[in-house]
C-alpha cells in the first residue's frame, strides 16, 4: 500500500483505537507507579524500558502517542517528549557534550539557546562559539577538534535568514559533529530535517503542535543511531512531558494542516501588504524574494508559517510603542504558534554576523483571524507610528 | 498564609487566594504559553520581574505559583521552584550549585537515579563525586575538600532507611563553605522541617506523598533564602524546566489531604512493621519509627512522624518462593515509586548502589509501602504471602 500523505498521517498517526476500546483519542494516562502482575513481568519490562511502560517519568501511552505522531511528521525514527521547547534543546545539546567540548551555535539562534550555551554549559566546561548562518562554505573554519555539536535553526529567530541546512549539515557530518536543528518555525510540516543530514530535530511543540497557547511542550526526534544517547540525556535530567500536555499536543496536531495552511496564506497576505507601506523598511519573511536565504527556502521548504518580522524606518522608540499599543487584534507577548495574532518588539544579539537594521524590528505572528481585519488593525497602528514621527 | 496559624490549618489554606480567583476555593488550572501584555511598558515590567509575575508559561503560572507557595510553607522555607519530576528537582538543585571542577559529597544510600546522575552525568561535566557513609555525622568534615560545593543528604536513605544526623553534617558542610541539599521526600516535609536543621535546599519528589495518588510526576525544590531561590530559578530557566499546570493543580489538590493521609500511612506503617518484626521469616525491619532501629534516636529528635515506606529483610529463601509470594499479593502491587493511596511491595537489592559502605547483609530485601487500606486486610494478604514464601506454592 502507498504510504499515506502527510495530511492523512496528521489525522491518524498515534491513534490506536484497538488498544483503547475503539476510542480515537488516547486517554490521558496520569501515572507515576506502573504495577506489574509478576516479578518476571517487571524484569522483562525493565530490560526494554524504552519500549515498555515501566514508570510515569519514562512515558505513558499518552506521551508515546504524541511522540509517534511527531516522529512521523519530522521523518525521524523516534521522538521523546519533554516539558518545553527549551528543555528539548537542552536535552539534545547535553546528550553529546562533556566538559572540555565545544559547541557551535548559529548566530541567529533562539536567544534561550544562547543563554543555555553561554551561561549554563560554560559552567560545566563546555565552550560555545557562533557562526554566520549564511556562510555555509566558511562554517568548517569554525570546527575544532573538540567540536561535538552544531546547532542550526532555519529560518533564524527574529531575523528569518534561511541557512543552507544541507550544506552546513554535510560539512559537520564530515567532521564528526552532530547536527541539532531547531525546526519549530516549519513545525516539521514544511521542512523535513532528516532529508538534509540533520541528526536531531527539536520542536517547541508549545508553538504549532499545541497551537492554542495552552501548553508548554517540547519534542526531540532522532534516528535509531542516536536514540540511546539522547533518550539517556532526557532521563538523567528527569525530563518528560506531562500527560495532559502531551494529550493537548496530539489534539493540536489533528488540526495542524488546516491551521498551517491558514497561517501561511494570512501571513503572506499581511506581509505583502506591509511591504508596500512607507513606514516599513523591509519585511523579513523567507517567502519574499529579498529575504537572505530565500533561494534555500524555495528549494528546501514546502511552505511558510505565520511568523515573520519587519524592519521599520528609523524612528524613536516611542513610535514603535505607539504602533504596538494601538493594535487591538495583536496580543503583545512571547511565544507564538497559537490561533491568535501576536506582536513583539525585537532586539537581537549577534556576534558573528550583521543584524538587519538600522531601524527598529518588530515580529508578527499572524493568527487565524480574517486577514483584512488584521490589515485594518495594522493600518491604524502604522498611523499611530507616523504620528509620533513629527 | 498568615503567621501564627497551626500546620493543619496552613496546609488546607496555603497558596490559595479566593479573592484573586473569583471566589473559587481552588486555584484554576492555568494552561499557558503566551501571556499577553496591554502595553510595551507592561511587558518591560514583566521582563524585569519575570520570576515574580505571570510572564510566560515556562516561567510559571498561577497554578505553579500556588503550589510552590504551599510547599514552601509546608517545608518552612522561603520559596519553591517546581520541576517536571523528583529527579529533575534533584539534578536542578545539584546543577545550580556545582560547576566543572567542583566536588560533591553524595550520601551513599541516595535514590539510585540520583546516584547515577553523579556517576555518569555530572562526571561528564567535570564534577567529581565522593559517596559518603550516611552515618558519618560530624565526621563529614574529614571528606570536605577546598572545592566541595555541595553536600547532598537523603534521610532516611533509599532502601536501607539509615537516618542521618542532619544538624551535625550541615554544620560541618557550612564550615567548609558547601551548600546542604536534602532529599526530603520520605517525610514529605510533613514530618521533618529541614531548614530548622540547617539545610539550605530541600528537594521533594512531589510525585510521592504530595501528589499522593500515583497520577502525577512532579518535583519541588525549596530554599531557605531568597538568594538561593533566585539561583535555582535562573538555572531552571536555562534548562527550560517547568511543571505542567494540570500536574501542579493535582499536586496542590493532593497537598490538602497530606496531613490526614500521612497520619494513616504512619499508623498503618507501624502496625505492619511490628507485624513483620514478630514473624520468623523476618531477620530485620528497617523503619526508624521502631524502638530498636539504629536510627530511632535521631529520628525521635528530628522527625515528628514516619511515612508508610520501610524495608524488610527476610532470611534466605529460594527466588521462586519469593516470587510466589510477590506475584500472588492481592493488595500489595509491584511497581516503582510510592506515596500513593495504595500499598506496594517490591524486592530490592541495595548492594550494587553502595560504594562507601558495602551492603553485605544476607537475606532477601523488600521495600514495603503501607497504603490507605484497612491494615487487617493488608495483614491477611501478607500472612497468605508468607505461606507462599514458605511453601513455594503459587496461589
Amino acid at each position: 500500500m502507498r504510504k499515506p500523505k502527510q495530511n492523512t498521517r496528521l489525522v491518524h498517526d498515534g491513534s490506536h483505537p484497538e488498544d483503547n476500546y475503539g476510542l480515537l483519542n488516547p486517554p490521558v494516562y496520569r501515572a507515576s507507579t506502573v504495577s506489574f502482575a509478576t516479578v518476571a513481568a517487571q524484569a522483562e519490562a525493565r530490560a526494554d524500558a524504552d519500549n515498555n511502560f515501566v514508570y510515569g517519568r519514562r512515558g505513558t501511552p499518552t506521551s508515546s502517542a504524541f511522540e509517534e505522531a511527531v516522529a512521523n511528521l519530522e521523518g525521524g525514527d523516534k521522538t521523546i517528549a519533554v516539558g518545553s521547547g527549551l528543555a528539548a534543546i537542552a536535552t539534545a545539546m547535553l546528550a553529546f557534550v562533556s566538559a572540555g567540548d565545544h559547541v557551535l551555535v548559529c548566530d541567529n539562534g533562539y536567544t534561550p539557546t544562547r543563554n543555555l550555551s553561554e551561561n549554563f554549559l560554560k559552567r560545566f566546561g563546555v565552550e560555545t562559539s557562533y557562526y554566520d548562518p549564511m556562510d555555509s562554505a566558511g562554517v568548517k573554519d569554525h570546527f575544532r577538534p573538540n567540536s561535538k555539536v552544531i546547532y542550526v535553526e532555519a529560518p533564524g529567530s527574529h531575523t528569518f535568514e534561511v541557512m543552507d541546512v544541507g550544506a552546513i549539515a554535510g560539512a559537520a557530518r564530515g567532521a564528526g559533529i552532530k547536527v541539532v536543528m531547531d525546526n519549530t518555525w516549519s513545525a516539521g510540516y514544511f521542512f523535513k530535517p532528516f532529508d538534509f543530514g540533520v541528526d536531531v530535530a527539536v520542536q517547541a511543540a508549545t508553538k504549532y503542535h499545541v497551537g492554542h497557547s495552552d501548553a508548554m511542550l517540547g519534542a526531540v526526534t532522532v534516528t535509531k543511531s542516536d536514540q540511546e544517547v539522547v533518550f539517556a540525556s532526557a532521563r538523567q535530567l528527569g525530563h518528560h512531558a506531562a500527560p495532559d500536555d502531551a494529550y493537548l499536543g496530539l489534539r493540536g496536531m489533528r488540526t495542524m494542516s488546516v491551521r498551517m495552511d491558514r497561517h501561511q496564506t494570512n501571513a503572506l497576505k499581511v506581509a505583502e501588504w506591509l511591504a508596500g507601506r512607507p513606514q516599513i523598511e523591509r519585511v523579513l519573511h523567507p517567502a519574499m524574494a529579498d529575504c537572505p536565504g530565500h533561494e534555500n527556502w524555495k528549494r528546501d521548504f514546502s511552505g511558510s508559517c505565520g511568523l515573520f518580522g519587519v524592519v521599520l524606518k528609523s524612528a524613536p522608540v516611542e513610535a514603535v510603542h505607539a504602533l504596538i499599543d494601538q493594535l487591538e487584534l495583536f496580543g503583545l507577548g512571547g511565544s507564538w504558534g497559537g490561533y491568535e495574532s501576536l506582536v513583539l518588539p525585537t532586539n537581537v544579539t549577534r556576534s558573528a554576523s550583521a543584524a538587519p537594521g538600522p531601524g527598529p524590528m518588530v515580529r508578527f505572528h499572524i493568527g487565524l483571524e480574517d486577514p483584512d481585519d488584521l490589515i485594518e488593525d495594522l493600518g491604524a497602528g502604522l498611523d499611530a507610528f507616523t504620528a509620533k514621527l513629527s | 498564609m498568615k503567621d501564627g496559624k497551626r500546620p493543619q490549618t496552613r496546609i488546607v489554606h496555603a497558596g490559595s487566594d479566593p479573592a484573586r480567583q473569583r471566589g473559587a476555593v481552588n486555584t484554576p488550572v492555568t494552561r499557558a504559553s503566551t501571556v499577553i501584555f496591554p502595553t510595551v511598558a507592561a511587558m518591560r515590567d514583566g521582563i524585569e520581574n519575570r520570576f515574580d509575575t505571570v510572564f510566560y508559561g515556562r516561567h510559571g503560572t498561577p497554578s505553579s505559583f500556588a503550589l510552590e507557595e504551599a510547599v514552601a510553607d509546608l517545608e518552612g522555607g522561603y520559596r519553591s521552584v517546581s520541576a517536571p519530576s523528583g529527579l529533575a528537582a534533584v539534578t536542578l538543585s545539584l546543577m545550580s550549585f556545582l560547576d566543572a571542577g567542583d566536588h560533591l559529597l553524595m550520601v551513599d544510600n541516595a535514590y539510585d537515579p540520583s546516584r547515577r546522575v553523579c556517576e555518569r552525568f555530572l562526571k561528564d561535566y567535570g564534577i567529581e563525586t565522593t559517596f559518603y557513609d550516611p552515618l558519618i555525622g560530624a565526621g563529614i568534615s574529614q571528606l570536605m575538600q577546598d572545592n566541595t560545593k555541595v553536600v547532598f543528604l537523603e534521610s532516611p536513605g533509599s532502601l536501607t532507611f539509615e537516618v542521618q544526623d542532619i544538624p551535625a553534617i550541615a554544620a560541618a558542610a557550612h564550615k567548609g563553605g558547601a551548600k546542604v541539599i536534602l532529599d526530603n521526600t520520605w517525610s514529605a516535609g510533613q514530618f521533618l522541617k529541614p531548614f530548622a536543621l540547617g539545610v539550605d535546599v530541600s528537594v521533594q519528589a512531589a510525585t510521592k506523598y504530595i501528589a499522593g495518588h500515583a497520577d502525577v510526576m512532579l518535583g519541588l525544590v525549596t530554599t531557605a533564602t531568597e538568594e538561593d531561590w533566585r539561583t535555582i530559578k535562573t538555572r531552571a530557566g536555562f534548562l527550560g524546566l517547568c511543571a505542567s499546570a494540570d500536574d501542579c493543580y493535582l499536586a496542590l489538590r493532593g497537598l490538602r489531604t497530606l496531613d490526614v493521609r500521612m497520619e494513616r500511612h504512619f499508623e498503618t506503617g507501624l502496625i505492619l512493621a511490628r507485624w513483620f518484626q514478630e514473624r520468623d521469616e523476618v531477620t530485620r525491619v528497617l523503619y526508624p519509627a521502631l524502638a530498636g532501629d539504629p536510627g530511632h534516636a535521631i529520628w525521635q529528635r528530628d522527625f515528628t512522624g514516619a511515612s508508610g515506606l520501610f524495608g524488610v529483610i527476610l532470611g534466605e529463601y529460594p527466588q521462586e518462593n519469593v516470587e510466589a509470594m510477590l506475584d500472588g499479593m492481592q493488595y500489595f502491587a509491584m511497581g516503582f515509586s510510592w506515596g500513593g493511596f495504595e500499598s506496594l511491595m517490591i524486592q530490592t537489592n541495595p548492594a550494587p548502589n553502595r560504594s562507601a559502605v558495602k551492603w553485605a547483609e544476607p537475606g532477601i530485601c523488600l521495600r514495603v509501602h503501607a497504603g490507605q487500606e484497612d491494615p487487617e486486610d493488608l495483614i491477611d494478604d501478607l500472612t497468605r504471602g508468607f505461606q507462599r514464601l514458605n511453601s513455594g506454592e503459587r496461589s
